[in-house]
């Protein structure tokens, strides 16, 4: 047989069952073998197949070879839901049937064990919502156990690594600002432009400026750079946590009776917590900025008549609203890196993964936050 | 020996391992207050994994470990935490904290659980990487040092508290024998003066007859102890052929 002939006689389909006849796949060269992985594959795709028979006539060494074609093929068949049976098997595989995951029904006939019953949507849903309660309450433990630390840490700020708190004060925060600076001008400059042209339809365009800064300072500004923080912190916070589990360091310490929190979250909290309302505050200036150009340039109202609507628009009171939001934000926002780095699987792939949730996790909790402080403002 | 025959660590079968798969079944041992208690035992018969349990980093498939009259796997968490302040404790990785020098993590203890002040808490920390011969490392951070020095800077680090119990899986692995004999001294020298109980995992037959009160050895294919005594009896005449052989470091082809 050819290695380019695709019509390959010993793979044929009776009714829904594929029938192949390993032994004169698995005896050829590679070049065959892949063309009947890739005949298999086809089949798969076009036809409605529900069952499969591999047919081991002729096979009676336990051969590398044949350990990977039923391995790969009976994984490819499993993943599209197909029932495998394999026949004529010769006592000496037995061995590796099992070792496969089989289990013998009859005398020549063996099943691998499918798990493949697909789940109610209410078991999903379900599963799914405990899964997310269980997170919760972990989150809300935690951020427990920090507040307590906190309130631990504020009576004794001798215990306070303030040599951290700094580093990160200074990673987080000084280098986040041309960022921050950049992204709420350009939601200042965004906000003024959508809300010109509609405002504009009933002739209001005198309170872009009203909308612009309200908007900014009570919500956008504490959000953006809740979302720049994020990415900046509490996914790095997560990273640096979660290769210390790698590497033991945190089991070292909690065996040793010490509360590692104290002085692996505190310092990111504290830094994270003065940094962040300065940050909005510079997100405030800038939106504002932003808000401006367009505006002024957009309705034609003049600078000063911009400026006098701002002020008389936001009062101190809204900038504390955005302020304490973001107070809020920075707990949520470092409780989560460091919870999902504590979390965080022991291998390298584990620590990846907890940074992503920390940014997921975040930005969702950030959102729910937010609703929830918006409503306690008003 | 203490002529008061107190257990500080008792162990009842105890069933070890990770998930599904069990390390070691059944083993009960006791350790006496103020020995050095030896756990010997092939590459990954578990003598780690044993650690861990007992330190209550991972916790037990069956079986009761009481520390310090404290059933320490069905204990509150709070009193877990005061109990294990009593403990020092050395992984065969060392894991000192990457993100400080050797100093603050020696001092890292002490200043969350003592009163004393900053310099006072610098200069201990000083007296015990002079002890374990660090001196002048003090400003080093873990990842500028040999492995041997990582691991020597984290037995000072499990000795700063001044334990009751000092746990140390392979304290003398990847040393000279000069500085693991010292390392020998300084285990005896501890327990000597200040009557710290420690458990000890290693390979160095040398430490074993130097410094173990008594051992237990560990077996891989049977998941249980082989024997268990004074190093020196069990040389001569333990009951098991494979211990006699380790203890001579004989190596049969079977
Ligand atoms: N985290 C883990 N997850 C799963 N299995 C593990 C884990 N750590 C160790 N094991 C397994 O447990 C067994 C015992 O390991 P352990 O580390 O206790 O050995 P050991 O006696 O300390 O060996 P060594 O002298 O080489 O340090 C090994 O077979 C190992 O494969
Ligand atoms: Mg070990």
């Amino acid at each position: 047989m050819s290695a380019q002939d695709l019509t390959i006689p010993e793979i044929k389909i009776i009714e829904k069952t594929l029938f192949i006849s390993a032994f004169p796949i698995i005896d050829m060269n590679a070049a065959v073998t892949n063309n009947a992985y890739n005949k298999i594959l086809h089949f798969i795709k076009t036809t409605q197949i529900q069952n499969v028979v591999i047919d081991l006539a002729g096979i009676t060494q336990q051969q590398q070879k044949v350990i990977a074609f039923l391995d790969s093929s009976v994984s490819l068949f499993m993943k599209h839901k197909i029932i495998v049976d394999v026949t004529n098997i010769a006592p000496e595989l037995n061995s590796i049937l099992t070792e496969l995951g089989f289990v013998r029904t009859s005398k020549e006939v063996f099943i691998r064990h499918i798990k493949l019953k697909s789940k109610s949507i209410f078991l999903t849903v379900g599963e799914a919502s405990l899964k997310f309660y269980e997170d919760m309450r972990s989150f809300l433990g935690f951020v427990g156990e920090i507040c307590s630390a906190l309130f631990y840490s504020v009576l004794h700020p001798r215990n306070i690594q303030w040599k951290e708190a700094l580093y990160y004060m200074d990673r987080t925060g000084a280098d986040g600002v041309p960022i921050v600076f950049l992204v709420c001008f350009l939601m200042g400059c965004i906000l003024a432009y959508q809300g010109s042209v509609q405002m504009g339809k009933f002739g209001l365009s005198i309170f872009v400026s009203d909308l612009v800064g309200l908007a900014i300072i009570k919500e956008l500004s504490a959000l953006m750079v809740s979302m720049v923080c994020i990415g900046r912190a509490g996914s790095a916070f997560a990273a640096e946590i979660g290769t210390m589990q790698v590497s033991e360091e945190i089991d070292a310490m909690e065996t040793m009776g010490l509360r590692t929190a104290r002085f692996l979250v505190i310092p990111k909290v504290i830094a994270l917590a003065i940094v962040m309302p300065l940050l909005t505050i510079v997100g405030d200036v800038a939106g504002i900025l932003g808000g401006t150009l367009v505006g002024v340039l957009k309705t034609g109202v003049t600078l000063q008549q911009y400026y006098d609507r701002t002020i008389l628009a936001v009062g101190f009171q809204n900038v504390m609203e955005g302020v304490t939001k973001s107070i809020v934000f920075a707990i949520l926002i470092a409780c989560v890196g460091c919870l999902r780095g504590y979390e965080a699987e022991r291998d390298a792939k584990g620590v990846g993964k907890a940074a992503t949730s920390s940014v997921v996790s975040g930005v969702f909790l950030i959102v729910v936050a937010d609703g929830i402080l918006t409503i306690i403002f008003n | 020996m203490n002529h008061q025959e107190e257990h500080i660590i008792e162990v009842e079968n105890l069933t070890v391992g990770y998930g599904e798969s069990v390390i070691l079944e059944n083993i009960s041992f006791f350790v006496k207050k103020s020995e050095v208690f030896a756990i010997l035992g092939g590459s990954g018969s578990g003598k780690s994994t044993i650690i861990k349990n007992l330190t209550g980093l991972n916790e037990p498939i069956t079986g009761t470990i009481i520390i310090d009259g404290i059933d320490t796997v069905n204990v509150k968490d709070e009193k877990l935490v005061e109990l294990r302040r009593n403990y020092g404790v050395l992984y065969q990785s060392g894991a000192l904290f990457s993100s400080l020098t050797l100093e603050e993590n020696i001092a890292l203890p002490l200043l969350e659980y003592s009163d004393y002040p900053k310099d006072v808490v610098y200069s201990i920390a000083k007296v015990k990487l002079n002890m374990v011969g660090l001196s002048g490392y003090e400003k080093y951070m873990p990842y500028e040092l040999s492995g041997g020095m990582r691991k020597r800077a984290a037995l000072a680090r499990a000795m700063a508290l001044d334990p009751k119990i000092l746990f140390l899986d392979e304290p003398s692995a990847g040393l000279d024998p000069i500085n693991s004999a010292k390392l020998d001294d300084l285990i005896l020298k501890l327990n000597c003066i200040t009557g710290v109980t420690i458990v000890v995992v290693t390979h160095e037959l040398e430490s074993i007859f130097a410094v173990a009160d008594r051992v237990i050895i560990v077996d891989k294919k049977t998941k249980s102890i082989l024997d268990e005594g004074c190093p020196s009896r069990l040389k001569g005449n333990s009951k098991n052929e494979w211990v006699r052989n380790f203890l001579n470091r004989k190596y049969l082809r079977s």
